[in-house]
Formats: C-alpha cells, structure tokens, sequence
C-alpha cells in the first residue's frame, strides 16, 4: 500500500482515480486545509516553470570550443569500434626487441629503487586511507572521492547504485 | 645494423647486473615469510552500516563507536546500524572475498604498498558488487586507524555505507 | 523497467531520437570530435539548462556542463543505444551535478536537513498561515528569482532533482525513478518533502504574484 506521502503526491498531481481517489478524499475530509495545501502546490508549480527557469547559455560557441580544447587536451575515448588498420606492421622485430629491453630495464630499476626486500610493515602511519583511483563500471555510477581533513573520514561517494528497501536488511 | 641488434641482449645482460633477486636462484620460501610483506595477524574488516535518522538514535555498534559523531557530521543520520560484516585475513599473494551481506560484496587483493605514504598500511585492488552487478573497482590505501567509507544506495529511510579497515 | 526511447520531453521536440542521432554517438565513438561536437551543439542548452536547475548559479553551472559533456565523451564507448543518447547525457548530467552539491556541502560542513526540518510538518499539516498581500505591492522578477533561488538551495540534491524533474522538465515519475535509479515511491515520496519544503518557504512568493 502507497505511505501517506505518495498518496498525496498523486492526488496533487491528478494521479489517483477511482476508488483509490475517493477513499483519500474520505481521509482527508479530518483536513480542510489539503485542498489549501494542493492549490498551493500548483502554484508553486507554475511559480518554478514561470520564474525558475534557466537562463540562455551565453557564448555557447565557445562553450564547444572549450568542449573541443579539454578534449584536445585529454584522453581519446574509448572506442567501441576497433580502430582502422593503418596498414602495414607498424613495429619491426628490432623496435619490439628494443622496447621489451627498455621495459625491463625499467622495471628491474623500479624494483631495486622501490620494493623493500624483506622488511615487513611495522612503521606507523598516521596518513588518511586514500583512493588512488576509481573506475565507475558503467556511465550511470558516479564515484568520487571526498577527504574531511577536521573529521579524518575519507569517503568514497557513489550514486546510481539501485535503491533497497530496508526489508532485506538483516540488522543486528 | 649489428649495434641495433645487439643493443638489446646487452641491456638485458646489464638488467641481469643490477637485479639481483632476479639473478638469484629461487630459494624456497620460508614459513613465515610471505611475498607481500604482510604483517602477520592483520585482518581487513567491511561492514554494511545502515545510516538512519530517528528520534530516539540507538547506540552505535562497538565497531563504529569511534566514528558514530564524525560520521553524523558528514552523512547527516544520527544512528548507525550494522547489517552484516565479514573479515578476512590479508593475504598477499591471493584475491579474496568480503562478503558482508548477500547483497554486496567485494573482490579483494592486496598488494604490496611500494610508495612510501602507504607505509603501515597495504594498497588494495577492490571491487565493489551489488548483487551480480559490479558498481566500481577501485585500488585504495588503507592502514589500521584510517578506514574508508563507502556511501552506498539509498535504503528505506536513510542510506547505507560500507566500511572497510584494517584491524591488527 | 525499461528505458524510455523517447528523449524528456519539453515539449519543442519530436518524439523519438533523430534519424542521425546513432549515427553521430557511432562517429564520435571512433574517435571523431567533429560528431561530439555536433552532438554538444544539440544538447548543450539543455545540458546547462538542466545543471543549472540543479546549483542555481551560472558560471558553476557552464563547468559542470562541460564536465558532464567530456564524461560523456570519455564514457561513449559504453554507449549502447538501449535508449536516446540524451537520456544517458542526462544521467550523466545530474550525477555531476549530485555529486557537486555533496562535495560542497562536506566542504562548507553544512546539512540538507530534508528529514530533520520538517519535524514540525506532519505529513497532512498545513505548511504556513496564508499571507497578507505586502502594501508596497507586487515583488520584483528578480527578487522572485533570488527567493526560488534561496529555497531550493535549501534542498538537498536528491529532493533538487525530483523537484526539477517534476516541475520544470515534467518527466513522469516512472521517468525520473529510471534517471535517478530509485524506486517510483521513493521519487513520490521525495516529491511530497520537496514541495512541502518549497512551500512552506515561497508561500508568501507565489501567493502575491
């Protein structure tokens, strides 16, 4: 059964018919002051669409100029088609050769440089915990990290996720 | 050209020259020894905390006491309740799951934290799943004492947030 | 639920994507900008029209549309025609603009207090006693704009959306559960805080206009 709330969202919107309708009306008779309340709705309705309206978006050319620089500027998307040959194989075995070695070098000198051999972690941290990075796994998620320095709280703050009713909850 | 060649079998000999965990022979490993560094005991704690506003707030959970008042400042709900928790321990080497309620889980593994800031603490690979759907991997440095919270979907009256840290 | 075909509607567009929509999304899904930007063309008043419903300010509202619209374009790939292209622009679109609203409420440290404020409005109450017309007369466009303005301000991003959704774009709430994944109750049950909340802060506004 619909709560209170969504009953009266429908009526004010003309949403309920029926029985539905007249048994809400009958609830509401204990209110005079609904029909009051429904009018008022309405108008503020009509008070957003009138005067809550966005203005012109100015210098929209240069708006997609600056679309087109930050694009310019970043990374290509990621395609969904593959991407044309350019005909003809690009890397010859020698540029393959040479770039596997300079991988390598550059990994062996990372390892030394970096990874600590054989020390476990004992050394305190009073850092935050941190996202390095995220990745949504499909455009309707958002996720994006906030530090609150005063509360030493780190979030990582995600919508799109689907809704859940606290039914399914097993609180302890 | 024979230089271009041989340019690279000579940077390989010199990589075999300055890695010497490379070069040596694989010694077998030692039993308390693990390839991650991982300190021995800790344990990555999650919880599934269903955030309300009420009148009358219950007491939050042992687990989120030391958060409850910060938690009501960033959030807005003044009570916290638990819906499920896992821990596991931290292993270096493998992925595992957390699966605090049947309705989230998450896909773990730890790695070994090579920047100096994540000293004391490991850099995880986390995947966040609600149901079968995977909502976002992320890779994230936690420590004891420094948790993160995720703010999930909304729920009934208020929300819900999955905590994870690690626990010594 | 399935997705709507159909772009939201505000009434000044046919029904159903145009016939060279999907083939702009495939060209820009190879890599062409020149198709992106024939896309930003189409949609960017209402991009901006719809961020600025959201954070009420222009400048802010012209950087998130663009970030929405370089999302979008690092996202296309993901972009699989189940509905228009504008309906996966907008969700896009107001979760940079939900996303925005909460970062800046952590930082300023203050409340949308949707629950807590409206103790004191029981859900049948009435919201204020009805007002006397001001003797000075009508209250000017531009103060009508700072007062809306103000008020939704007021609101936390969630009780924003439905309230922009519903009143200014007039999608059904079937339309606005599917862009702001929620149940259909709890979009109703949003809308009756949001208004109740408007209402009890524009009264005097709308009642002498």
């Amino acid at each position: 059964m619909k709560t209170f709330e969504e009953r009266t969202t429908a009526w004010i919107d003309g949403q309920l018919t029926g029985a539905e309708l007249a048994a809400f009306e009958k609830e509401l008779e204990a209110q005079p002051e609904a029909a009051l309340d429904r009018a008022g709705a309405r108008q503020l309705g009509d008070l957003l669409r009138t005067h809550g309206t966005a203005p012109p978006l100015a210098n929209a050319d240069f708006f997609n100029l600056q679309i087109q620089q930050r694009i310019a500027a970043g990374t290509p998307p990621q395609p969904r088609a593959e991407v044309g040959q350019s005909g003809g194989f690009l890397w010859s075995l020698p540029r393959l050769l040479w770039a596997g070695a300079a991988s390598l070098v550059v990994a062996g000198v990372l390892y030394v440089a970096l990874v600590p051999a054989a020390q476990p972690f004992i050394e305190p941290s009073n850092y935050f915990a941190q996202v390095v990075e995220a990745w949504p796994s499909d455009p309707s998620i958002s996720a994006t990290t906030v530090y609150n320095p005063q509360d030493n709280l780190t979030v990582l703050w995600i919508d799109g996720m689907d809704y859940m009713p606290s039914e399914q909850l097993a609180l302890q | 050209m024979n230089l271009a060649r041989l340019l690279p079998l000579l940077l390989l000999l010199l990589l075999a020259a300055v890695t010497p965990g490379v070069a040596e022979p694989a010694a077998p490993p030692q039993a308390a020894e693990k390839k991650a560094a991982v300190r021995e005991g800790d344990k990555i704690w999650s919880g599934l905390v269903y955030a309300t506003n009420e009148t009358s707030p219950k007491d939050p959970p042992a687990e989120l006491r030391d958060f409850a008042a910060r938690l009501k400042r960033v959030f807005g709900y003044n009570q916290f309740q638990l819906a499920g928790s896992a821990v596991k321990p931290i292993d270096g080497d493998g992925e595992g799951w957390l699966v605090p309620s049947k309705n989230f889980s998450l896909s773990v593994k730890a790695r070994r934290a090579v920047s100096k800031e994540a000293r004391g603490g490991y850099l995880l690979s986390l995947a966040l799943y609600q149901g079968n759907r995977q909502i976002v991997e992320t890779e994230t440095k936690l420590a004891p004492g420094s948790p993160l919270f995720i703010r999930g979907p909304a729920c009934g009256k208020g929300h819900l947030l999955i905590v994870l840290q690690v626990q010594p | 639920m399935t997705s709507s075909e159909e772009m939201p509607h505000e009434g000044t567009e046919a029904a159903g994507p145009p016939a060279d929509e999907l083939a702009l999304v495939a060209r820009a899904q190879t890599g062409d900008t020149a198709a992106f930007d024939e896309l930003v063309t189409r949609y960017r008043q209402r991009a901006f029209s719809m961020i600025y419903h959201m954070v009420r300010n222009e400048q802010d509202a012209w950087d998130l549309a663009q970030d929405g619209f370089l999302k979008a374009w690092k996202n296309i790939g993901r972009f699989r025609g189940q509905s228009s292209f504008y309906t996966w622009l907008y969700r896009i679109l107001m979760n940079v603009g939900i996303d925005w609203l909460r970062k800046k409420q952590i930082a300023s440290g203050t409340e949308f207090d949707d629950q807590i404020g409206l103790h004191n409005i029981a859900p049948g109450a009435m919201t204020v006693p009805r007002s006397e017309l001001e003797p000075a007369g009508r209250i000017s466009d531009q103060e009508i704009r700072t007062r809306i303005d103000a008020a939704i301000e007021r609101l936390s991003p969630e009780h924003r959306a439905v309230i922009i959704l519903r009143e200014i774009d007039g999608l059904e709430y079937s339309e606005i559960a599917e862009q702001m994944e929620c149940s259909i109750g709890t979009v109703m049950s949003r809308l009756f805080y949001a208004r109740k909340k408007l209402q009890a802060m524009l009264k005097d506004v709308y009642e002498n206009i």
